[in-house]
């Protein structure tokens, strides 16, 4: 049994394509938080997918990888890209801990990518605390976490309760039930936790929060990642600018579910795209000789520029 | 030396900061609606509310819109007389001669002022009466600006006639809200939690066909349930105090919990404890401070072993001066005879539960077989009953002595013993018990 995903991140198109998404957005943010200068802390585990996107893409030197388990701390100490990756064997808890109560690690802002395998539990809401109690002006939240029926609660009643204990009044006592059906949760849940941060924000730690990014997508389980920006007062303007773009990509109308394609059918597809009018139709699709589920063809097209092409390699 | 004075007058700023400082802007709303509620009572000629009633509130309408720029709460619960408008209703503070009016909460003539003075500087009251005994139809308005009325030497305010409102009632609306209110008011959260606390606070009035409506919703009355079987009846009694009719009820609203860890099953769901209700409206709720018994005077404090109980008293006076409330009406005044009298009963009830939850640890099995076949009966359908019954545990007579362990573990550490255990779904306490067992057995310990 492993505590990380014992597939590798970089195989698996909707993370791949959700990790360019977010790192496509934080790139267009950094031209108001100049984000080069933050401190990235992250769940590396052994691949650092994310890690290796906020270096090249950012220009993020400064890095903390968080490892609960002792092996896999190992591992990942052996498997760190960069010189200036640190990789500490801690809880999420206690190095957040350690970054709210270290004067250096304030000093700048943080771009956090909280990427736990659970759905919202106590720790989850906690870590999310820590964060907007502390983190400098200019930080970014992102949280992923498993959105299934089954990781939320028991049952539609059992969801409502869960939310209402995790998060308090983000949803009312009484809100209807059929809100809480499984397909539903991934909007429900953003809209909870972005309302549960903007309340906490407004009322204790007295700062602004701007939603930046709700993406749900498809990676094995239904999977939600989402988070804003902790401006400072006068960020804040700024950054509203950055996300209501209409090319702000934190907020994909539909989630990120492509089909699995085999190198023969993506290659035949990149061949007639970018399509003039924007996308392709089942007619594109049945002259070029195959078809795909409802709906998959329009994923695609939106996001074929991040899909990934992977090909065996024999080390 | 001449005699001279000395000016002892308040000023309007001290005044202001003083009312609204001590109190919340949800308290403050609900104060509102306790001055429609109240005109719905004087409509229905004053009726003694107690839970057996068949009182209809299903005429009457409360409709509250709260957004960024502005607050609104319009009754149609009959309206202001001319004359409650010119001597009571805009004076600060009960007037001497006002003569309460019969199984109201409303004392200190003071919300209605407090509420605006919290939340914003344009106010504007606009009130359609259409008559009552010798009291003449009215339409009138009064407009208050803060800044301005703080600024002018008199204290009252100006009152002008208005075109009547579609229905006899009462329309209130803030605007220029201060930028904190502004804030609440655009917060989810605190909208979610204000219908939460309608719906438990009023239920008395809502479950009798009241409608409160928040930005456009109506609230649904929160259902006091208690459960009801062979072994199981809850207690009620009525009775009366210093003239004060008590009600009680006092039961099961829900099994026991077998988890005493205060992190599993808590929470901010927990309805829990004791409920003290003053002519119809919740004033305390879900407690388990002293306030209600546990801890005072050597009594147990809460714990979540006491989890399931819920009670509900009810103080009804023809007087609200006889009631044992704060000024804010969301507490207990605890020095107060009447409620120190009935506490005593209180006690005695929670004495009961208490003793039960430490019994059935024996043997839960037995207890939850016991309890298994309850059902949930409506608050106002629960039996008289002077004592509250609970399963008699065959285990508890012939009890062993024994200890409990408590030890805080990793929610992963024990879900994975759990599975090692051979049952994924087997709760932290069920862990905690089969651990020891294993080590006990694999350690000798039972050949010792």
């Amino acid at each position: 049994m492993y505590n990380f995903d014992p597939i590798n991140y970089s195989l698996r198109p909707n993370k791949v394509i959700q990790r360019q998404v977010a790192f496509d957005g934080l790139s267009m943010l950094s031209s108001v938080l100049n984000l080069a200068r933050a401190k990235y802390v992250g769940f590396g585990s052994i691949w650092f997918a994310d890690f290796i996107l906020a270096h090249k893409r950012l220009g993020i030197s400064d890095m903390l990888s968080v490892e609960l388990d002792e092996i896999t701390y190992k591992r990942a100490k052996f498997n760190a890209p960069f010189r200036t990756i640190k990789v500490v064997h801690s809880h999420s808890s206690a190095a957040l801990d350690q970054l709210a109560g270290s004067a250096a690690a304030r000093r700048k802002p943080w771009v956090l990518w909280l990427d736990y395998l659970s759905g919202p539990t106590p720790d989850v809401k906690a870590d999310i605390d820590r964060v907007v109690d502390n983190a400098p002006y200019g930080s970014v939240l992102l949280v992923t976490i498993n959105v299934t029926g089954g990781s939320v609660g028991k049952g539609l009643e059992g969801r409502r309760t869960r939310i209402r204990e995790l998060f308090g009044d983000v949803v009312a006592a009484d809100a209807p039930l059929i809100d809480f059906e499984e397909a539903k949760l991934p909007k429900l849940l953003a809209e909870c936790i972005h309302t549960y941060i903007a309340s906490r924000c407004q009322r204790l730690a007295q700062r602004p929060y701007v939603p930046a990014f709700s993406m749900p997508y498809r990676d094995n389980a239904q999977m939600l990642t989402l988070g804003g920006v902790l401006p400072s007062a006068r960020q804040e303007r700024g950054v509203r600018t950055v996300t209501e773009r209409p090319d702000w990509p934190g907020f994909p109308s539909v989630p990120i579910e492509t089909p699995p394609l085999t190198a023969k059918e993506l290659t035949a597809l990149q061949r007639v795209l970018p399509s003039s009018n924007g996308g392709l139709t089942d007619g594109d699709l049945a002259r070029l000789g195959f078809a795909l589920e409802p709906g998959m063809l329009d994923v695609y097209c939106a996001h074929y520029r991040r899909y990934p092409s992977f090909f065996q390699v024999v080390a | 030396m001449d005699q001279k004075h000395v000016s002892g007058a308040p000023t309007k700023a001290f005044f202001i900061h003083t009312i609204t400082k001590d109190i919340t802007l949800q308290d403050c709303i609900l104060d509102l609606v306790d001055n429609s509620l109240d005109g719905a009572a004087r409509e229905l000629g004053h009726p003694e509310p107690h839970l057996a009633d068949k009182i209809d509130y299903s005429r009457f309408r409360v409709q509250i819109t709260l957004a960024r720029d502005g607050f609104k709460i319009v009754d149609n619960c009959g309206g202001i007389s001319l004359d409650d408008a010119v001597n009571y209703a805009f004076t600060f503070g009960a007037v001497d001669n006002d003569k309460p009016e019969e199984f109201s909460i409303g004392l200190y003539g003071i919300g209605m002022k407090r509420a605006v003075f919290k939340m914003g500087k344009v106010v504007s009251i606009t009130s359609r009466f259409d008559g009552r005994g010798d009291d003449p139809p009215a339409s009138f308005r009064v407009p208050i600006n803060v800044l301005r009325w703080r600024k002018r030497a008199s204290w009252d305010f100006d009152l002008e006639e208005a075109d009547p409102l579609p229905e006899p009632g009462v329309s209130l609306e803030v605007r220029e809200l201060y930028d904190s209110i502004s804030k609440e008011f655009d917060d989810p959260t605190f909208i979610n939690a204000l219908r939460a606390t309608i719906a438990r606070d009023y239920t008395q009035f809502l479950s009798r066909g009241l409608v409160i409506e928040v930005n456009g919703r109506a609230v649904r009355a929160h259902e006091f349930n208690f459960l009801v079987s062979d072994h199981i009846k809850p207690f009620r009694q009525e009775f009366k105090l210093h003239g004060v009719a008590v009600e009680i009820v006092a039961g099961l609203a829900a099994k026991p919990s077998d988890s005493y860890d205060p992190d599993e099953g808590g929470g901010s769901e927990d309805r829990s404890g004791w409920y003290v209700i003053c002519n119809g409206r919740i004033v305390l709720a879900a407690d388990k401070s002293e306030l209600s018994g546990w801890g005072y005077q050597g009594a147990a404090r809460w714990h979540p072993q006491y989890r399931g109980f819920v009670g509900l008293i009810l103080f009804t006076a023809k007087d609200a001066a006889a009631l044992p409330l704060t000024s804010t009406k969301r507490s207990i005044d605890f020095e107060r005879d009447v409620y120190r009298r009935a506490l005593v009963r209180m006690m005695e009830i929670s004495r009961a539960w208490i003793d039960y939850t430490n019994q059935r640890k024996a043997d839960v099995q037995e207890a939850a077989q016991l309890e298994g076949s309850a059902k949930p009966v409506a608050l106002a359908a629960v039996a008289k009953s002077p004592t509250l019954v609970l399963p008699k545990l065959k285990a508890a007579a012939a009890r062993p002595r024994t200890v409990t362990i408590q030890y805080p573990k990793a929610p992963e550490e024990v879900r994975a013993l759990a599975i090692a255990f051979g049952d994924a779904g087997l709760s932290a306490r069920e862990v905690g018990i089969r651990s020891f067992d294993f080590a006990f057995r694999e350690l000798g310990a039972d050949r010792s």
